[in-house]
């Protein structure tokens, strides 16, 4: 009788860094997002994408749900469960910390407002509009650098703010947690995010 | 033999990438965001890019409606008026389930059996008809 195969495959481990993107466009139901064939963006598509640069030790992708267990008199084990929350966020601790226009408005929703002209820029702390964004962590396949793993989260933002370090030794970084939000009237079973590999 | 593309080469995506090339190109021909800079094609579409259009009618509400129209056709749900929408993809999704029906398997890579077989032929339908319907609505933003 023939065994079954085992699953030992080091072309699936995960040996490299990605880039993460804010301001993308969301795609279509059933779809997924344009990306050119080296793994960026599809700039036409996304007209708006912004690179968010470097980071201290890379990106962390969480999916996870919260559930409460439905437990009867009669029975000894919970009979059923209840799903309670969704929650899916990418995070990282950003590098660049100095990089106004670039990284640190887009990390400012609900509280920071971006400004800049002859000579500075400036983000005015104060109550803002939530600003929510499609964002996606992209990665080269370890078996094919051609193809790419996406982690897309269609409506996102940061929920960690600004925390910037200033120090003479070590790396100055800023956590940050771009959480994934529910786009309503989206079919419900893609109504957060994908996350996609292509083959 | 072809340079290996993908983010271990490319140190900085805003400069040195296809995106960027890309970028670079629409703007040295003047093209408007979503406007594909080779073709001409709309491969994006934004609340704003639709306000500029329509010349800020109603104080922004045809824009919005028109955004809204868009959005609800393709099935991207009720995005925020600051996000875009990614035309290319839905096209690229009917693609994709009839490469697969060739192939003979489903969308899990499972092979056809003759209720894969319709279910995979009702996606595609269905995807068609959004398809379609997304163009139904650029179609009306073109005759104003």
């Amino acid at each position: 009788m023939p065994a079954t195969a085992l699953n030992f495959n080091a072309a699936h481990i995960t040996d490299n860094y990605g880039w993460f993107w804010v301001g993308l466009a969301i795609p279509g139901a059933g779809s997924r997002i344009s990306l050119f064939t080296d793994g960026s963006p599809d700039a036409t598509a996304n007209p708006s994408a912004k690179h968010l640069g470097h980071t201290t030790e890379g990106w962390e992708v969480t999916a996870n749900t919260t559930t409460e267990n439905i437990n009867v008199d009669e029975q000894v084990a919970p009979v059923d469960t209840i799903l309670n929350e969704l929650n899916a966020a990418l995070a990282a601790n950003l590098a660049q910390t100095q990089d106004i226009s670039g990284v640190l408005q887009h990390l400012v929703s609900g509280f920071g407002t971006y400004g800049t002209a002859a000579g500075y820029e400036q983000i005015q702390l104060g109550v803002a509009s939530l600003i929510y964004t499609a964002s996606a962590l992209i990665t080269p396949t370890k078996n094919d650098i051609t193809k790419f793993l996406v982690y897309n989260l269609y409506k996102s933002k940061n929920d960690s703010g600004l925390a910037n370090q200033l120090k003479r030794k070590g790396l100055g970084s800023n956590p940050v947690s771009f959480r994934g939000f529910a786009i309503t009237s989206r079919a419900a079973t893609d109504s957060v995010g994908n996350f996609w590999k292509q083959i | 033999m072809a340079e290996a593309k993908g983010p271990q080469n490319l140190t900085d995506p805003e400069v040195s990438s296809d995106f960027a090339r890309s970028k670079k190109l629409a703007k040295e021909k003047g093209t408007a965001p979503g406007i594909d800079p080779e073709t001409g094609e709309r491969a994006a579409i934004t609340y704003r890019q639709l306000y500029n259009e329509t010349e800020g009618a109603e104080d922004g509400k045809v824009a919005e409606r028109m955004f809204r129209d868009i959005a609800r056709a393709g099935g991207y749900g009720d995005v925020e008026l600051n996000q875009a929408l990614d035309l290319r993809s839905l096209p690229r999704s009917v693609e994709d389930r009839k490469k697969a029906m060739d192939k003979g398997v489903d969308m899990k890579g499972e092979p056809l059996d003759l209720y894969g077989k319709h279910k995979l032929q009702q996606e595609i339908q269905h995807q068609d008809n959004l398809v379609n319907a997304v163009g139904e609505a650029l179609e009306r933003l073109k005759k104003g």
